[in-house]
Formats: C-alpha cells, structure tokens, sequence
C-alpha cells in the first residue's frame, strides 16, 4: 500500500504527502499488476480480436 | 390483475372445445369472440358471470398446437433450410443439439446478460431451443445438428401447465470463438426497424420461417386467450396476438421462433409459436422483450 499523510492544524492546513519508504517498490508493483490489461488490449488492436462488448459478426465458411 | 383477461382465459380453460377466445374492443368489449372446434359442445351460456352480458360470436377453428416440425421432415426445400454461411441471416432453419425436431432461427436480438453485459444472439421458443434440456450452453445448430453450432441457449420462458402464461420464448447467445455466427438481418425480411411495434388489429405483417418461407397476412385478434396442445399437455396464454394468411397458410409446423413483422416498418410484433391450418398465434414482442431483457435496436 502507498501512504499518504495528511495534517491539519487549527486554522492552517497543510498537506504533507510522505512517499512511503517502499514507493518505488508500490509503483512498480502498480505497473505491473496493469501490464497484463494493456498487453491484452494491445494484442486485440493488433489482431482483430472480438471485444466483449460489441457485436462483430462472424465470416466464415461453416457450410460443407 | 386484468378481470376482463382473467373471464376470456376462464372460459378457455373451463370449456375443453374452446381453443380461442377474444374481444372485439380490448377497452369497451361488447362481443367476445369464441374459437371451438365443436360448437355443439360449446354452449354460450357456459360463459363466465362476466362474459354473459356481452354478444357471443362462435367460429369454427382447428385445436391450435406448437409449430416445430419432425427431423424426418428436415431435408432442405427451400432456401430458409439450407446451410448459411456466417453472417448466418434469422427465418432459417436450426435444431437444437439432441433434439430430433427443426423450428427456426426467428429473429437476431440483443439482451442484457446476468452480469449487466451486452449479449448478442437469435431469439426463438423455448419448445425450440431448450424443451427437453434445458440447459445453459446447449447448442443450436443450423439446419441441422450435423453442421456446426452457431449459438448456445442463454435464456428461456416455457409454458407451465395448469398456470396462465405469458410467452414461450427461448434466446442463444451467437458468440462462437469470438465473433457472432449470425447477421443482423431477416432472410426475405431485411433488418428489423430500430423500434418494436405493438400489433393492432388490421395491421399488415409478415415473416419468415422455416416450412412457409416468407409469408404476408393481417393481425385478426389481440389481447386473445389461447389453449396451446405440446404433445404431452395443453397450456394457457393470455394476452396473445392473432394473425391470419392473406391468401395461403401463414404458417406450418416447422415455422416456430420466426418473428411476426409489421410489414411497412419490419418492426419486431410478435413471437410466432403455435397455430392451426387457419390461424398462427404469437407472443406479443413487449411480453417477451420485458422477460428476456432484449435491447431495440439490435446494434
């Protein structure tokens, strides 16, 4: 998990965003864990792949 | 509750001889319209309390039975029984995996699945597509189960015995490795109008099955009570639409599942699903596209 610290005093506020100690190992891990989304859309641009919400009708020759 | 629909399908159910029966005046009724192969067994006055006020006109008529044909009668006679190559096009011949009957592809339909996405597929009868097995998956082959599946039965309404029915109507989702095996037309029909159309009496329609190909006739009743025969059991609808040929039949067993069309518009009417020599019966399309979840227009 990726920590933010907020802090707040009486009238004055102000934002104190502290990466945490493992931020480079929580973005990585967030690039990562999307790699396979944008690998999957990329691979169905690239070959035509049918989208799981939208009708694309078929056009082969089923008839023998 | 509708009390007026409730009398008609009373009277159905009450008198074994009466196949059909419907007002002249859906709203202000003054005749009621008796359908009864034998009108020696069918006396007026057998009509319920409500009904007896009004003008009883008796008509001769065949028992009404589902339209789905034997295999042994599958043999390709016209071009809605051969073999489409994808985009398959509806009003064409399918038979569902294990079953030794055809009925027809009616029309292509769009519904909301169980997990709120888009499906697209082919809408026919359940006494088509999943009488017998009715299962998820199984799959309807066209014309016959010796070509390969173009869709698998999603979603169904049968008839119950004994209870007053809606609709028999069954849809198959067309997405086969990917890509949807059917078009978003009618063969001898063409697209389907973006909007379904509510039949009236008089309106113009026509469809395309399976046995008759396309036909043309005029919606003679609606709002009709109907006894169905299914081979085993009679079964009940209420709120049904009427339609007659203009010149020949209208329908035949085999023609099933084809969508009654408004012929000026091709607007989706109704779900044909039973009939005699001299009449054809369809679900209304607002009855079956409310418990199907369809979508208008198709894509």
């Amino acid at each position: 998990m990726c920590k933010v610290t907020i802090t707040s005093k009486n009238t004055q506020t102000s934002l104190d965003f502290t990466p945490s100690a493992d931020f480079l190992n929580c973005a990585m891990g967030a690039v990562l864990a999307a790699l396979p989304v944008f690998l999957q859309s990329l691979m169905s641009c690239l070959t035509g792949g049918a989208s799981s919400d939208k009708y694309e009708p078929g056009d082969r020759l089923r008839c023998h | 509750m509708d009390l007026s629909k409730m009398l008609l399908t009373d009277l159905v159910r009450q008198n074994p001889s009466v196949h059909a029966a419907w007002y002249d005046d859906a709203v202000n009724p003054s005749t009621v319209h008796v359908l009864s192969s034998d009108a020696a067994k069918f006396n007026p006055l057998d009509c319920p309390p409500g009904l007896s006020a009004l003008r009883v006109i008796r008509h001769y008529g065949k028992p009404i039975s589902t339209l789905r044909a034997p295999v042994t009668q599958a043999r390709a006679a016209n071009v809605h029984q051969t073999c489409q190559n994808e985009p398959v096009s509806a009003g064409t011949q399918i038979q569902p995996q294990g079953a030794n009957w055809v009925g027809t592809a009616g029309a292509p339909v769009s519904w909301t699945g169980p997990n709120g996405q888009r499906c697209w597929g082919l809408l026919s009868n359940w006494h088509v597509l999943a009488d017998g097995d009715e299962r998820v998956g199984r799959t309807a082959h066209q014309p016959v189960t010796s070509q390969p599946a173009i869709a698998r039965l999603a979603r169904w309404c049968g008839p119950t015995p004994g209870e007053v029915n809606d609709v028999d109507a069954a849809v198959a989702d067309a997405r086969i490795d990917g890509k949807h095996t059917i078009s978003n037309s009618i063969l001898g029909i063409g697209i389907l109008g973006a909007t379904p159309l509510t039949a009236t009496v008089g309106l113009k329609v026509s469809k395309a099955g399976r046995t008759t190909g396309v036909t043309h006739g005029e919606c003679v009743a609606v709002g009709a009570s109907v006894a169905v025969g299914y081979g085993d059991f009679v079964a009940t609808f209420e709120d049904q639409d009427i339609f007659a040929g203009d010149s020949a039949e209208f329908s035949a067993p085999g023609d099933s599942g084809s969508m009654i069309v408004g012929r000026s518009c091709r607007c989706a009417t109704s779900l044909l699903f039973a009939g005699s020599t001299e009449l054809t019966v369809g679900n209304p399309i607002r009855h079956v596209a409310r418990i199907m979840s369809l979508i208008f227009p198709f894509n």
